[in-house]
């Protein structure tokens, strides 16, 4: 039986996904705790003239995990890949790049939506009162091409670095000022207008917003729309800059 | 054997550079732990042994350090004693290598060395009997090591644990990180600065102490502003980081070295951080001792301090004073927290520092348990056991046990009033004695899985788990009672290679079994003046040769010779600056997929896919060239590592490691095979099991083209080698060309006692005689007739001889200052 490249290569990159415990725990686990403290802590509150808190909360802390994972993943693979001599590896035989990296956005996919499951679940829970609306599905191609915008990003990162310790500071140093910046934290809506106004310059505020708003069953289509179109230049753009810094080798 | 006089009078001598920590007391027992840095082994040693091994300089006789023990401890020494203790010094490799004895060659007391041979027989057979001293005071690894099971891992890297516990290395190199920061503090490490701070620190805590009500009132108003909360949460992280960088920073100033700074998690919600310091129990001072244990809670303190003004002079009911308050407070109930003496916390190990003891809480439990026996059962032997604590030792393991237990309920009487605070009032008759519900459940919980565990161990297949392979090995060793004779006299064959120390030589034998290759059959490589340039760097500089098909070839060179280099521009990774490049009859350059799919290469570093088990990888690496499945496990089979099939990539060790590599580069069954290094760190016996791998591949009939810069390897395995020095091919040959071609003098080695200098140089065809360690080394280019002449002066089987390798011809072509040893 023969194995596409694509089909083995995901799978590899699944069970390294899964075999990898600490990962694991800070994709799910970690999310998984913001959302109990802001959750409970704000039971049954409302922000003034806006939604119930856990309707901020729930997609905030959805869209930072699923981006967190989204950039942290690829861009620890592909400073090893390096590293390792994997990227050579590739470089001699007949499959092309763009497989192995489509075999990541699919494994990129799948966490993204087991966490998407998982959070909305725990929010549906009567001791937060999240209420989903039956436009829910809107939110998958919100997801899909969230978790392509930061993957793009994760591979500028594990581009740039060569450790892992230069991993975790970059995509630390940029993930956690956006999730502060973006409402992910914090609903947005209570944000000083000129940071809000910034915000649009951030990848994060369009996953953030849209989510918000699909879970919110508000807003329509059209703003759905620009939240799309949004994530979907951040893609390319991160794209282009990926392509700009990728490295076959560490030593060049 | 030896009489008790020659016994008596020898002289040997512990090793100079062992670590030996001051008396500390483990249990009711005065113990000293001793450290081997070249091993890394941690030993503890009674007081008695103590006590010889401090006299064992090599300047004194057995005799005399017998009689200072004799008026120390009111007890001789018979020579079964000395013999038991110096056997075990010696299987433990303290002592040095050679010591001053009475008479020739007696002195060898230490490890098996098979050249120590040719005098009387060896002074020291073991008995075989132990003797009723009991010298079982040395051994056991410091429990304060890692286990095996971790620290052995070949890489280190991987993350380990399950997914509820488990720990994470969150700097890679923690001591040269340590480095740095010790030299970026040297400024703030004098007292001019450290005593203010101290000051400061406490009255930070005074301060605190006095308007505790104020900071416990923004606390509370803290608790109702979440985003706050969280703020100073990680604010305080920041805090927990420094701590652990303290612990290092003053471990590192006493010299200590640090292992590593990592985060753990325990039951799937707790995460710590700690910081790992090795033999802080070494250190002469105990103060030093506690100031590592210390150096966090301090840096706590040190971190709240800038708060601390920002606070004071906040106006009152001002929008901040919730989050600076509540950091201040919480943050020093943290570090103080820290001090509570109870394992693992910062404060139980500097209470364990200051009193000199080892394992405190299980020697205290220990003495617990037998006090309280001892009192109900009042049995002579508990009473006898008892007595062996010393008065001052039972009231620290005493008190101790009294304090844990007072902590204990004071732990759960809070914990009790705390539920009966937070839970409903209809709950007020049981909820104070939930948090003792939950103990005792756990404490079941936990007995019972270790029971479950420990049956489990004892099946009946035999096997109790993985051993710690270094202190069990060392424990059976003197329980078995008979371990390696230190010094045996073996009859040294006639051409015995050199001593352990060298590489394993080469067996001509192995290596004539191997076809010559057919030479008329077009060449797998071309070179032609093949130049490549680094900015400056000439890395390849007109380098031309031709690999035949089927040869095996080798390029040897020093590192940075151009050996990667070289590889890279033939499989077209590089583009050579000039010279032609034909491999298998087209050009490699710009990146050819057919000719790709008939060349395998195996680089230095093991590309393998992360935690991945080496069939997965495999099979991964089999689809991205578009093969079968099955493949994957017939390219196991080839290196023979079938059985390591399910074992993780990171977890196998580096031979199996180069095995799986090169069945990476095989997969595809490529006609041309580059190994680049693939023995490099590679134990003896891995090196000679991968040849045989590789001579195997040579019968199919592949090329192999093999860097490497070993000498023997290429002798070994190569039909014909490169040298490379400095980007210039300086030699091809065949292996034995090249060293015929040097035409160096073979040396026989005969042992010094047995001919003088000046006899061997009276033997027609000598051309240099000198003495090498014991031993008269014989030049001559008439090997054999000076061979029959040495014979009259000394029996044929104590002679050695070595004849000139490879590596004479490649130091020579290379010159001496390139050796890459």
């Amino acid at each position: 039986m023969t194995t596409t490249a694509y089909a083995a290569l995901t799978r590899a990159a699944w069970l390294a996904s899964v075999r990898d415990r600490t990962t694991v725990f800070f994709t799910f686990a970690f999310p998984l705790v913001f959302l109990l403290v802001f959750g409970l802590l704000f039971r049954g509150q409302s922000v003034d003239g806006g939604l119930p808190y856990i309707n901020y909360t729930a997609p905030g802390v959805l869209a930072w995990g699923v981006g967190n994972a989204a950039l942290f993943g690829p861009a620890f693979a592909m400073m090893h890949w390096r590293r390792d001599d994997i990227l050579r590896l590739v470089w001699r035989t007949p499959t092309p790049l763009p497989t192995v990296l489509a075999s990541r956005f699919a494994v990129a996919v799948g966490v993204g939506l087991a966490q998407a499951v998982l959070f909305t679940a725990v929010a549906l829970l009567p001791a937060f009162g999240l209420h989903l609306p039956g436009t829910w599905p809107l939110a998958l191609p919100l997801l899909v091409l969230g978790v392509a915008a930061f993957l793009a990003l994760g591979l500028v990162v594990g581009s740039l670095a060569d450790t892992p310790e230069a991993v975790a500071a970059i995509a630390n140093c940029v993930m956690v000022p956006m999730a502060f910046l973006s409402g992910a934290f914090y609903p947005a809506d209570l944000l000083p207008g000129w940071i809000r106004t910034l915000s649009w310059a951030l990848p994060l505020r369009y996953l953030d917003h849209g989510l918000t708003n699909v879970l919110a069953g508000r807003g329509g289509l059209g703003p759905l729309g620009l939240d799309c179109l949004g994530l979907a230049a951040f893609t390319a753009l991160f794209g282009i800059v990926a392509t700009r810094t990728f490295r076959w080798s560490n030593r060049t | 054997m030896t009489t008790a006089g020659d016994l008596l009078a020898m002289r040997p001598r512990v090793r100079t550079d062992l670590i030996v920590g001051p008396r500390l007391m483990r249990g009711p027992t005065p113990v000293h732990l001793v450290k081997d840095p070249v091993s890394g082994a941690r030993m503890e040693l009674g007081a008695k042994e103590h006590f010889i091994v401090s006299r064992l300089d090599g300047t004194r006789p057995l005799a005399e350090i017998g009689q200072e023990y004799a008026t120390a401890f009111g007890a001789r020494l018979g020579e079964a004693q000395w013999q038991q203790l110096l056997r075990l010094l010696s299987v433990r490799g303290l002592l040095a290598g050679v010591g001053t004895g009475a008479g020739q060659g007696t002195g060898a007391v230490a490890r098996p060395h098979p050249s120590a041979s040719g005098g009387p027989e060896g002074a020291f057979t073991p008995t075989g009997v132990r003797t009723g001293r009991g010298t079982g005071g040395v051994g056991g690894a410091d429990a304060r090591q890692p286990p095996p099971a971790v620290s052995e891992r070949p890489n280190g890297s991987a993350p380990q644990g399950s997914w509820l516990g488990g720990r994470t290395k969150l700097v890679a190199d923690a001591p040269a990180l340590m480095d740095r920061l010790h030299e970026a503090t040297a400024w703030a490490r004098r007292p001019a600065v450290l005593g203010p701070l101290f000051a400061l620190c406490a009255a930070l805590l005074v301060t605190e102490a006095v308007q505790f009500g104020q900071l416990a009132h923004d606390t509370r108003r803290l608790w109702h502003e979440p985003v706050t909360l969280l703020a100073a949460g990680a604010v305080l992280w920041v805090s927990l980081a420094l701590h652990e960088l303290a612990h290092g920073l003053v471990a590192r100033t006493y010299g200590l070295e640090v292992g590593e700074i990592a985060l753990r998690r325990v039951a799937g919600v707790m995460t710590y951080l700690y910081c790992e310091v090795t033999d802080v129990q070494f250190l002469g001072r105990r103060g030093r001792q506690v100031a590592v244990a210390c150096a966090g809670v301090v840096a706590n303190l040190v971190f709240l301090l800038p708060f601390w003004p920002v606070w004071a002079l906040l106006p009152d009911h001002a929008q901040a004073e919730p989050f600076f308050g509540g950091l201040l407070l919480l943050g020093t109930a943290t570090g103080l927290a820290n001090l509570i003496p109870l394992p693992p916390l910062d404060g139980y190990k500097a209470l364990g520092y200051a009193l000199g003891t080892l394992r405190l809480a299980s020697e205290s439990r220990g003495w617990a348990r037998l006090a309280a026996r001892a009192a109900l059962r009042r049995t002579p032997e508990d009473r006898a056991r008892a007595a062996r604590y010393a008065r001052a030792t039972r009231w620290i393991l005493g008190g101790y046990a009294v304090l844990c237990v007072a902590l204990a309920a004071a732990v759960l009487l809070a914990a009790g009033l705390a539920c009966r605070a937070a839970l409903p009032a209809g709950w007020h008759q049981v909820s104070p004695y939930l948090p003792v519900a939950a103990v005792l459940a756990a404490l079941l919980l936990r007995t019972a899985g270790l029971r479950l565990r420990a049956m489990r161990r004892t099946q009946p297949d035999g096997t109790d788990g993985p051993a710690a392979p270094g202190a069990r090995a060392a424990r059976t060793t003197t329980a078995g009672g008979v371990p390696v004779p230190p010094a045996t006299a073996t009859a040294t064959h006639a051409t015995e290679p050199p001593p352990a120390a060298g590489p394993v030589p080469p067996d001509p034998q192995e290596k004539s079994a191997m076809t010559t290759p057919d030479l008329a059959s077009e060449p797998a490589v071309v070179l032609d003046g093949v130049t490549k340039s680094y900015g400056e760097v000439r890395a390849l500089d007109g380098v031309s040769f031709d690999v035949t098909r089927g040869e095996f070839f080798g390029i040897l060179g020093p590192n940075g010779a151009g050996k990667t280099t070289l590889v890279e521009i033939v499989e077209g990774m590089r583009q050579a600056d000039s010279g032609s490049v034909t491999v298998l009859g087209s050009a490699p350059w710009p990146r050819n997929l057919e000719l790709l799919r008939r060349i395998g290469v195996q680089t230095q570093t093991s590309a393998f896919f992360t935690r991945l088990t080496a069939i997965e990888h495999l099979e991964t690496v089999a689809a991205l060239h578009g093969l079968e499945r099955t493949t994957a496990g017939r390219a196991l089979e080839t290196v023979g590592l079938t059985d390591k099939a399910r074992s993780r990539v990171d977890n196998l060790s580096g031979g199996q490691r180069q095995r799986l590599a090169l069945a990476t580069a095989l997969i595809h069954e490529p006609d041309l095979i580059f190994l680049d290094e693939p023995t490099a760190a590679l134990d003896p016996e891995a090196r000679r099991s991968l040849w045989a791998v590789l001579r195997r591949l040579r019968t199919e009939g592949r090329t192999i083209v093999l860097t490497t810069h070993y000498l023997d390897e290429a002798e070994a395995l190569c039909d014909r080698v490169a040298i490379i020095a400095r980007g210039r091919l300086v030699a091809l040959d065949t292996p034995s060309a090249l060293v015929r071609g040097l035409a160096a003098p073979a040396r026989l080695f005969v042992p010094a006692d047995r001919i003088t200098p000046d006899q061997a140089r009276a033997i027609e065809g000598v051309d240099r005689v000198l003495v090498e360690g014991g031993e008269v080394v014989i030049e001559t280019r008439a090997a054999n007739r000076v061979l029959v002449a040495v014979g009259a002066f000394v029996d044929m089987s104590e002679i050695r001889t070595r004849t000139a390798t490879l590596e004479d011809a490649y130091l020579r072509l290379t010159g001496t200052e390139h050796s890459s040893r």
